[in-house]
């Protein structure tokens, strides 16, 4: 199943999909959560990636109401943000988020969790 | 006289009008010092609706210091206040927009991010000025990525040696430079 | 590319490359909050080639410098029109509406006899943007409001459509060519930045559902003033347009006008209209006798 990005900066999205380049079934892209949600409500994703700073619904408000959603598969979430504050954080926890990693994310950081997020999935399916 | 009426079924709206805390805020008697009087409201407002009123109201008025109130929302409102006080801003005439560039002064890389975000509504030959500047010096990595995002869509080759500059300061971040590629591409460096 | 060739080929200078077409996606969605996704690549490039054609862009940098550097605001807003067709939001295309208030509406009520209200169908509504937007023109630019009862219709096909319209919710794409004064005046803001018309302004306009192309649903709509129906007629086949034509005139009163979408022309559909030049905009009408 694929990725779905969520940021608002095409520059993230397109670094991502270059981080990512070697995921065999390949990266989708939302600019907001709007979007993303409703990406999310026609096809089955793997594991979103989501920028908490996002106009038009920010990446909390989207990752909330992703859970909240029986018709959608309940992936693994990671979120990203410039802040790194702890309370930032526990939001993300409470919103029901699986990882919370500060910008800017080095390749290989992105690359390690996807890897293992997306492998724990395989695993669990067998 | 007016609009013909027709009867609906009574829909049921559960969120308080906001407009009361726009007239609570008082219009002061010579009608100046407007969006200060709505700034101040805001302040102790905290209903994000309210906040919200308060917000376009101060848009909306006459006052010549409005932005500066807007900006003060910037700095100070949580996430839903400062984005839609960035949203209003944007909407002001394009002079208006470019105060924003005074909170590319602030010592905070999250108001220096905010005021990049203000300035793109303003005609790229005003902002990039700003931006090649801030280029030249820029220490934090966000304000950064943010300032190049901006050149990229909004800039020229005249943009090129600031972004060049920036590359070599955040020489180990790979984002930058790849931002950075990026923007140069795109503002068509090394065309013809 | 320029290769210094005496005639280039006519496209050359018109590619769109892929990173064109993501800087200028990247540059609308920024904008308007719209974002087309890659399959609509072709729609986009396209409407972009138009609009450089028109502004005597020789490529797609020139025509990017236009609007993001220069910042162009009537291109900008050109282009937004042509990008938007399908789209509807408040206030669209709003020289009309000023045409209704500085031009139509007071021809109209010299030959309207005392006590009869005045009426207006806005036909497609779609989800109740147009409608609504007319009411708030009126009650903010017209003052013969005060003189003359005006009834405002909205109709569509879509039911669906229509319970959304009455129920008056949008979001902020939708309104964002308000003013924060009148998003002030006629919304209240529900929560995640959703905005509900004023229940006075909901219930001043009618919401029905009529298939246009349908005669037993439109036996009874008549004697209208003005019919707003934009952006409709472009989607149906020469028959059904001329037939469509035949019936927003028998649904008008003589005098009354009928406003079409900002790229139609009533002249290729039917030549029972005259075509009226008013300052603000080209409109059509039943001829008075």
């Amino acid at each position: 199943m694929k990725i779905l990005v969520v940021d608002d900066s095409a520059t993230v999205r397109m670094f991502y999909r270059s981080a990512l380049a070697a995921f065999p079934a390949g990266i989708d892209e939302a600019p907001d959560g709007e979007k993303a949600l409703a990406m999310a409500l026609t096809q089955d994703y793997g594991l979103y990636i989501v920028d908490v700073n996002m106009s038009n619904m920010d990446g909390l408000t989207f990752v909330r109401a992703l859970r909240a959603r029986h018709d959608v598969m309940q992936s693994p979430v990671i979120m990203i943000s410039t802040q790194s504050r702890e309370q930032d954080a526990t939001l993300a926890w409470q919103a029901g988020a699986n990882l919370y990693l500060k910008k800017p994310v080095a390749k290989e950081t992105l690359q390690y969790y996807v890897s293992a997020m997306t492998s724990r999935r395989a695993k669990d399916e067998q | 006289m007016g609009l013909i009426r027709h009867n609906h079924e009574a829909l049921h709206v559960s969120s308080p009008q906001p407009c009361d805390a726009v007239s609570a805020a008082g219009a002061p008697s010579d009608g100046t010092q407007l969006a200060a009087s709505l700034l101040d409201a805001w302040r102790g407002e905290q209903d994000v609706n309210k906040c919200e009123a308060l917000i376009a109201a101060i848009a909306a008025s006459q006052d010549a210091a409005r932005t500066d109130a807007l900006m003060r929302i910037v700095e100070e409102g949580d996430a839903a206040s400062r984005n839609f006080a960035i949203l209003a801003w944007q909407g002001l005439p394009a002079h208006e927009v470019l105060r924003g560039a005074s909170l590319l002064e602030s010592a905070h890389a999250d108001a220096r991010v905010l005021a990049l975000s203000v300035l793109q509504a303003a005609p790229g030959r005003d902002v990039e000025p700003l931006l090649i500047g801030l280029l030249s010096t820029e220490a934090d990595v966000n304000v950064c990525a943010a300032a190049v995002e901006l050149v990229a869509e909004c800039g020229t080759r005249a943009a090129s040696p600031a972004l060049l500059a920036a590359r070599e300061r955040f020489a180990g971040n790979e984002f930058v430079a790849f931002a950075i590629d990026q923007a140069l591409r795109q503002t068509g460096a090394g065309n013809e | 590319m320029n290769d210094g060739a005496a005639m280039s080929t006519p496209t050359a200078g018109t590619h769109i490359s892929g990173d064109d077409f993501r800087k200028f996606r990247e540059f609308f969605y920024r904008r308007t909050g719209i974002y087309f996704d890659d399959s609509k690549r072709y729609f986009v490039d396209k409407r972009i080639t138009e609009r450089m054609e028109l502004t005597g862009s020789d490529c797609f940098r020139d025509y990017f410098m236009l609007l993001r550097y220069e910042a162009d605001a009537a291109e900008m807003q050109a282009l937004v029109n042509v990008m938007t067709v399908n789209e509807t939001y408040f206030m669209r295309e709003d020289y009309q509406f000023r045409c209704m208030t500085a031009s139509m509406l007071p021809e109209i009520v010299k030959t309207n006899p005392p006590g009869r209200r005045l009426r207006i169908w806005s036909m497609p509504s779609s989800s109740g943007e147009e409608p609504y937007s007319i009411a708030i023109h009126l009650i903010e630019s017209w003052p013969g409001l005060a003189e003359h009862d005006v009834e405002i219709v909205a109709s569509d096909i879509d039911t669906r459509m229509l319970e959304h319209a009455r129920a008056g919710i949008y979001g902020r794409r939708a309104v964002q060519n308000l003013s924060p004064a009148l998003l002030e005046r006629y919304f209240t803001r529900l929560s995640a930045g959703e905005y509900q018309v004023c229940q006075s302004l909901r219930e001043s306009v009618r919401f029905t559902r009529v298939n246009l192309n349908d005669p037993r649903d439109t036996a009874s709509y008549k004697d209208f003033d003005i019919v707003f129906c934009r952006n409709l007629l472009i989607y149906f086949d020469d028959t059904s347009r001329a037939s469509a034509a035949q019936t927003i005139f028998r649904a008008l009163r003589p005098g009354g006008f009928i406003c079409l979408g900002h790229s139609e022309s009533m002249a290729r559909m039917s030549t029972l209209f005259t075509v009226r030049r008013f300052a603000d905009a080209i409109v059509y009408q039943r001829p008075l006798v």
